[in-house]
Formats: structure tokens, sequence, C-alpha cells
């Protein structure tokens, strides 16, 4: 089973893409990741990740005895696995164009059922180093607080030495979007410095 | 104009009151530098901080602050929220447009327009703003914050009105006088004629200006003053005998004082107004031995022949029946006659005529042969009485012998006396509102340069300066003032008056002056050189910091002064 997950709805703004069974370590909130494929390679941020069963109208039993843990009762009942998912929804925060890449929204959707791969370092750090796609998170309907933090502290990652910089200047980029909700700048960055 | 740093960019002002600039990250500036901005259609806008501002985007990051801990949050909030929710400020009063070294330079009458860069004012900018041309200036100091860069004054220009040097004790007043007098004697011994020379008669309360100066400045003890200076082109004048490097003694008799000199005397409390009518009274019946006359006894047989003209005076004449008999109240004749016994138990006034006329006429032969004068009054000085009375009957006689001097030359240049400035400390006894209408400070105030006659007036309370003399007054130095009624009294009427109060109020208590006035382009807010032991008017504040030579004449590297023009 790949465990690389495709692009199963695809919008301007967002996406959702499934793992094709269910995975147990799927995307990390607010990790950047890249769709390939496409006139353009797509940027996002994963807002969202859910696993449970295919269909909706078989809800999964809980099931196990005591003391068994998860994976005792996944390697018990090995026909679990086939009938569950993991959806991943991802905020669009920026596409390649050329050697640029823009922190915008993509001119056109993600391919159906294009991969979704992990954003290599030099990607997220020209997607981020400005600060810019921090606005795209924060009109999203599908960011909150925590969403944005993770975003941030996961870019963060990549400038290594020179992330607290970065931080501090993703930080400012928020307080000017934020200006008017210092509550809601406050949470974000006390996620931020966690 | 050479590249400068840029600390920020406009976002907001008015040419009437002041253009808001708002600082870049990390960036500051303080009150009282200056700030240049491009102005669209060429050339730059000079102005100087007169507020720093620290202001919010919005009222939440000031309504919620960020908590004050040192954990990682909210040290992290804190640094996002400045430059961005909270951000520092400045207000810049514009003054000038200036275009570059030998470019014009005018009023500022444009402002930049919104987001234009503002630099720090580099040197350049200012050679522009204060271009003496190929006029002899004097270096004034530093501005604030560009320690360096110099200010340069037009030395003609300062003195050809009426100067002023206002602060209160202790900050630096007499040693600044002391800068100045001392470079404008030090160019007026360069000049190639006497009528050339411009010279100063100095009213020295405490023995500053003379040979030597108390020094209350870093290292204490003894500075040099003027005639150690200059001894061929400074003459001292004590009142006291016996002082070492004095050209002469100024004594004064009884017969020398006329009624008007005891005018000025009425603000002191030692003589009331009736007091000094009767003064005029007993001087117009008796003539020139008037004082001697009524601080007899009893009246004399002349005092009261001239009393009584009509020669019916009674048998027995008292002094209460003599004022009567005048038209005095015997109690202001008493009054009067208390006061001028107060002068008598001094040395400085004695009986019958003293030298006085032959020392002014040697005074006024002095300065006008081109050398400055320092009437030094020792123990004196402490008595503001004999002080006002001294300086007001020298000025008075000195004065009569200028407007004559000018008068006879009948506009003829050639034959003009040269340039006088009187030097009075405790100014404001002297053009006090009540009156200075009767003084001859207030007279050579307001008729300015008329007869080549202005004043530089050291004082500490310029809100009891007559508001007509003060207004007169065209270049004031403002050291630190406490009292707002004292700000007020300087800065009123001036654009930009509120931004200026502000940085009054800031100055610190030493060695710190707003310059502003009829000899400078703007106001600058300057850090005069120190009074070091080795302190020469030559050296010049570029020299002692190893500087470059400058790009202007303003003041050459050779010293103090740019060249002459003959």
């Amino acid at each position: 089973m790949s465990d690389t997950p495709r692009v199963v709805e695809a919008g301007l703004r967002s996406y959702q893409c499934a793992y094709e069974g269910y995975c147990e370590s799927p995307f990390s909130l607010g990790q950047i990741v890249a769709v390939r494929e496409g006139p353009w390679p797509i940027l996002g941020v994963v807002a969202d990740a859910a696993s449970g069963p295919e269909d909706p109208t078989r809800p999964l039993q809980a099931r196990g005895g005591a003391g068994q843990t998860a994976a005792d009762v996944m390697a018990a009942n090995p026909e679990i696995r086939l009938l569950l998912r993991t959806h991943v929804t991802v905020v669009a925060c920026g596409y390649v164009e050329g050697e640029t890449v823009r922190a915008l929204l993509p001119p056109t959707p993600p391919p159906l059922l294009a991969r979704v791969e992990q954003a290599t370092t030099a990607e997220t750090v020209r997607l981020a180093s400005d600060g810019a796609f921090i606005a795209l998170l924060v009109r999203s309907p599908l960011c909150d607080d925590s969403v944005i933090a993770a975003a941030i502290r996961s870019a963060a990652r990549a400038f290594e030495a020179g992330s607290r910089d970065f931080t501090v200047r993703a930080g400012k980029e928020l307080a000017r979007l934020l200006k008017a909700e210092p509550s809601r700048l406050t949470n974000i960055i006390r996620g931020v410095a966690v | 104009m050479s590249a400068a740093e840029q600390i920020g960019v406009v976002v907001g002002g008015s040419l009437t009151k002041s253009l808001e600039v708002r600082l870049d990250p990390g960036k500051a500036a303080g009150l009282g530098e200056y700030l240049m901005a491009p102005l669209d259609g060429g050339g730059e806008l000079l102005g100087m901080v007169t507020d720093v501002l620290l202001r919010a985007a919005e009222s939440g990051p000031t309504s919620w602050p960020p908590p004050a801990g040192d954990d990682a949050a909210s040290s992290l909030l804190r640094e996002v929220l400045l430059d961005t929710g909270v951000y520092t400020a400045v207000d810049v009063n514009p003054y000038l447009e200036v275009h570059g070294a030998g470019g014009e330079t005018a009023r500022a009458r444009r402002l930049p327009r919104h987001f234009a860069p503002v630099m720090r004012a580099n040197q350049e900018a200012l050679n522009a703003a204060f271009d003496t041309g190929e006029r002899t200036a004097i270096a004034l100091g530093a501005p604030l914050g560009m320690s360096d860069v110099e200010v340069c004054v037009d030395i003609e220009k300062l003195f050809e009105r009426s100067a002023g040097i206002f602060g209160k004790s202790g900050t630096g007043k007499t040693v600044l006088a002391m800068m100045v007098l001392d470079a404008m004697v030090a160019n007026s011994a360069a000049a190639a004629t006497n009528r050339d020379r411009t010279v100063a008669l100095i009213f020295d309360m405490h023995n500053d200006y003379g040979w030597g100066m108390k020094f209350q400045g870093d290292g204490g003890g003894e500075r040099r003053s003027l005639k150690q200076r200059h001894p061929g082109d400074v003459a001292v004048y004590p009142l006291e005998d016996n002082v070492a490097h004095s050209d002469g003694r100024v004594v004064i008799g009884t017969r020398d004082i006329e009624p008007d000199d005891l005018d000025v005397l009425q603000g002191t409390g030692n003589f009331t107004e009736p007091a000094l009518q009767a003064a005029h009274e007993c001087a117009q019946r008796i003539g020139r031995d008037w004082i001697d006359e009524i601080l007899a006894d009893e009246p004399s047989p002349n005092a009261v022949r001239r009393a009584w003209k009509d020669g019916n005076e009674p048998d027995e004449v008292s002094w209460a029946a003599f004022a009567t008999r005048i038209g005095a109240h015997p109690g202001s004749f008493d009054n009067l006659r208390r006061g001028l016994r107060r002068f008598m138990r001094s040395n400085v006034v004695q009986g019958g005529a003293g030298q006085f006329t032959s020392t002014i006429e040697h005074i006024v032969q002095t300065l006008q042969g081109g050398k400055s004068v320092v009437i030094q009054f020792g123990r004196h000085g402490s008595d503001m009485t004999t002080y006002m009375l001294v300086a007001n009957m020298l000025s008075r006689r000195i004065w009569d012998a200028y407007r004559d001097a000018m008068e006879r030359s009948e506009g003829d240049r050639a034959k003009e006396p040269n340039r006088l400035v009187i030097v009075i400390e405790e100014a404001h006894k002297f053009v006090d509102k009540a009156i200075a209408g009767q003084t001859i400070f207030g007279q050579i105030a307001r008729e300015l340069r008329k007869y080549n006659v202005t004043l530089l007036v050291i004082d500490q309370r310029p809100s009891q300066i007559d508001a007509e003399v003060l207004s007169q007054i065209g270049t004031k130095f403002c050291l630190q003032l406490d009292s707002e009624a004292d700000v007020e009294a300087l800065i009123g009427g001036i654009s930009g008056r509120a931004g200026l109060r502000q940085v009054i109020a800031s100055l610190e208590s030493k060695q710190q002056a707003l310059v502003f006035g009829h000899a400078l382009a703007m106001p600058v807010v300057i850090r005069p050189p120190d009074l070091t032991r080795d302190y020469a008017p030559g050296a010049s504040l570029r020299q002692r910091l190893g500087a470059e030579t400058r790009t202007t004449s303003a003041a050459s590297p050779a010293g103090l002064f740019g060249p002459r023009v003959t």
C-alpha cells in the first residue's frame, strides 16, 4: 500500500487528499506540502487530518480486549485496515511559476489523484521567507489559530539557524494582519513559541 | 547631495505645524536632531526633531499589552509588536529647503510626499543651511546627536542686532558668553581698520570676563578670560582700586550723577517713584551739587536760597520743610537721601567731581579705537544697585557719544563709529516691563543698529524683560529654563513654537543650548565646545575631532573663522 496520499477533492483555496488506507502517521498539522503535477506545483499547509471508515454508514466498532493496544487489535483484525481511510485537508498558500514561488492562490486547482508530497526545505524557505503566505492562512475559514501557529513552527524549522529571525518576521506579518485582533494574535504567538 | 542613511518615512504632517516621520525598525532620532527628506522637483526639506512619539497602529496592543514575563511567548510577542502594532515616530518642524552645497536655501514652503524616505541630515546639508558664504563665522558647536558635524554662525550677522543668552542659574550662560565674546574679539583683532572692529562694553558683574574666569565645569579652577587671551585688544576698568591688569578705574563723583541716572534704580526698591521725582526737582533747583547738598545734616544756605528764591525762607529750615517747599513729600525725600547715602558708603561714588568724565572719554576712545572694555565690578558685583547705576551711567554717556558720532558722520560709512555691543548681566533689571521705556537699554534695543550700538543681554528671567525689548533681540541662545513663562517669552510668535518648547524643556542643565533667530537660518540645538584650559577660538570642533577638511567656507580648517572680505 502506497504511503503517498493523492488529491481526492480539489479547489483553488483548498483540497483534500487521502491515503490509500488508514495511515497512522499522516502529514502533521501545519506541515507544508506540495503537489508537483499539473501546470504548476502548488504549495499548501495541512489544516486538518481525519481517519475513519470509508463508508460512513458503517461506523467502526470499538473492538479489542482489555490490555490490547490499537496495534494489537489491528494485527488481530487485518480486514479492518482495508475499510478505513485517512483524509488530509490542505489549504493552498502558494504556487511555483518558473523559478518563482508566489504566495498567492494557484490559478487552477491541483489535478485530482495527483500525489501530495512533503515540500522540500528549499521550497519552504522560498515560500515562507517574506511571511506573505500567512495572509492566505489568516483569511481561510479552514485555518484556526492552531493551524497558523503550527504552519509558522513548521516553516521555521526549514530556516535552521535563522529560525528565530523568521519567526519574528512571520509574527510581525501576523501582527499587521491581526492589528484589530490582539487576543487572536496573542493566541497564535503562544502557539508559535511552544 | 551625498547618500545618507535612511531612518524612516514621512507618514503625515503639516507645513505650519510639523511633519510626522515613522522611524524604521531599530532606528532612533532625538530631540534637536536634524533630518532631511527629498522634495518633489528637487531639493531637500531640512527640519528639526521637536518631539518623539510612541504610537500604536491600533488600540489593541496598548489596551492589551503583552505580558512582562521572560518566557518565550511573552518575549516573542513583544518583539513581534514592536515596529508593527506599536512604533516610534518623530515630529519634525520643517524649516528650510536646501539644494545642496552652493545651491539656494529658502524657508520651507513645500512638504515631501507620503512615504518619502527620511535621512539624518549630513554636514553637506547643514553647510548649505548655515552657509555664511565668504563672511567670517563662529563655530557654535555640534548639533545634538551629530558630534561630527558643526554649526557656524555669521559673526557680523550675530551682532548686527541685539542678541541674548538666557538660561537659569548654573547652565553655562557666562561660559557661552565668554566663548562668543572671545571669538568676537579675536575676529575684530584681524580687522584691517578700527572702523571694521566690533567691540564690546562688558559690565562684568562677577569678574568673569576680565583676566580670569572662575570655572565651575569639569576640572574646575580658573580659565583665561578676555584680557589674558587678547591683552592688546581688551581693556579692563575695575570699580575697586589696586586691581592688577587694569587700564584705569571707574570712580563716580556725586556731581557726575544726574537724576536720569537714578531712574533705572526704581525697580531695585531703593528709590520710590516720588523719591526720584524729588531728585529731579533737587537737581533742577540746586544744580550739579545737588547730591552733596542734600546729604548734609541740614540744608545749607545755598540750598535754602535756591528753594526760597523769593527770600521768604523761615529762620529754621529743616529737610522736611525743604522737601515741602520743592513739592516733595518729606517721606519720599528721606527715601531719596537714604538711597544716596547707601552709594556714599561704597567706594564707587565719592563726593564732589570724580574723574568720571575723563574716564568716559577714555573708554569711548578705547572702544572707538577698536578695543573692547570690561567694567569689572569686583566685590560691588553683588550690589545690584551699584551695578545698575554704573551700567546705566556709562551706557547712557557712551550711547550719547556713539549717537553724536553717528549723526556727525551724516551717512558717510567711513566716518561712522565701529559697532559696539553692550553686554549686561541680569538684564531683566534694566529692561523690566515697568522701566524699559525709561532706561537707555530699552532705547538701544528698540533703535537697533541705527547708531551702531546693540546689546548682548545675559539673563535668567526673560519673562521679566519688556516684551517690546525682547522682540527686538535678534539672535537668542536659550539654555535650560524651567519656567513656562520664561520659555514662552522667548519663543512666542515663532512658527513651530510648540515643538521648540519641547526642545527647550529637554535641554540638559549644562552645555546645551537652543540657538535661533536673526543670525541663523533655522533653530539649532548645540553642544558648545568644552572650555578647556587650552581652549582657543581658533580650534574648531572638527579639528579637535581630527575630521577631514570642510567642504565649505563656513569655518575653515585653519581656524574658527572663515576668510574675511576686505
